[in-house]
């Protein structure tokens, strides 16, 4: 394992003392991969916060390139960067912040193609990708693979996060075994919402991998910001959910 | 004798209903299935289309959960007076 250099024990002094994670588990976060799906209102958030923690590689998808409609939540898009790729204008705002890290620009959304290969790639996987289609193929490869995955949702001013890990919690199949008849690819949302849970989302990745702390296992954190009511939803493996009968067989 | 459950919907589930809370009274005998069925008598043909097919069959993909627990459509939980149904839409990132 790659050890922390001298520079990297300064960068990281602040969390350096966080009971239960300590040099040994900045060690951890440096040899380790994390790959976002999309760094949209969610990605861009959860990119951000890794990179700033240290994770060594982050591997990150976007296809598309930045429009005016994407500025008030994905963060690490920016104005002089409307018409150019997404992914090129993550990569670089990133960089500004921490150039000591791995970043793996992929251009492309997740798809059957790819999915594979992105998750094998990672020690955790964070999806905040915005069609369920994307959501439940990367959530298959996931349990699949034996991968810990972070769900991160929004919508309007509501957001929801679980935290997958194959074998031991329910998968997003065992919450919704079906995929919605209707979901509008554009929907309410602040950016500050996007990024609470965002937020939230890279804490539970950067706690798999430091290897502190009670992940949200089994556990749907709801929260209502309108509100600003929080509620946790006892959750348990679907009997008969096809994507964890698949990983119990193999 | 009636029981009064607490009724708690987010997300697109709510833009369907207009409220995020509400109650219900069932009898004794009613469990979580007719409760589902009183909502979408209830709130009309938005939130009807969400929760069921034409032919009347449960659409499995909402989350419900009775006191911030996980239940089954088709276990048909029974509830008990006080108890709070909330029944989500998934949602995703953007």
């Amino acid at each position: 394992m790659e050890k922390l250099t001298k520079e990297e024990l300064s960068i990281y002094e602040w969390q350096l003392d966080v009971p239960g994670h300590g040099k040994e588990g900045q060690e951890r976060l440096k040899n380790s991969t994390v790959l976002v799906s999309r760094c949209g209102g969610l990605g861009s958030v959860v990119a951000y916060e890794l990179a700033a923690a240290g994770v060594g590689t982050l591997v990150l998808a976007h296809a598309g390139n930045v429009k005016p409609s994407d500025l008030n939540r994905q963060l690490l898009m920016t104005h002089d960067w409307l018409g150019k790729p997404r992914i090129e204008s993550v990569e670089r705002r990133l960089r500004e912040l921490n150039p000591n890290i791995n970043i793996i620009g992929v251009p492309e959304n997740i798809n059957e193609d790819n999915v594979a290969n992105l998750v094998g790639m990672a020690d955790v996987v964070v999806d905040g990708a915005p069609l369920f289609e994307e959501r439940f193929l990367m959530n298959r490869e996931a349990v699949r693979q034996g991968k810990p995955l972070v769900d991160c949702a929004m919508y309007e001013l509501e957001a929801q996060i679980t935290t997958i890990v194959p074998g031991e919690t329910a998968c997003l199949s065992c919450l919704y075994p079906a995929q919605p008849a209707a979901w509008q690819r554009r929907f309410p949302v602040f950016g500050a919402v996007s990024g609470t849970v965002a937020c939230l989302g890279a804490m539970e990745a950067i706690k798999l991998i430091s290897g502190f702390g009670e992940a949200l296992k089994n556990r749907l954190l709801t929260m209502d910001l309108r509100t600003m009511t929080f509620n946790t939803i006892n959750i348990q493996t679907r009997k008969g959910c096809e994507i964890c009968q698949e990983q119990q067989v193999s | 004798m009636k029981k009064e459950i607490k009724l708690r919907f987010t997300a697109q589930i709510k833009t369907h209903t207009g409220v995020d809370v509400d109650t219900i009274s069932i009898d004794d005998d009613e469990h979580v299935q007719v409760v589902l069925q009183k909502i979408s008598k209830r709130y009309g043909p938005g939130i009807t289309s969400t929760l069921f097919n034409a032919d009347g069959s449960y659409r499995n993909f909402n989350l419900i959960a009775v006191n911030q627990i996980q239940v089954n459509y088709d276990d048909n939980t029974p509830l008990n007076q006080g108890d709070e149904l909330m029944l989500m839409s998934p949602i995703a990132g953007g």
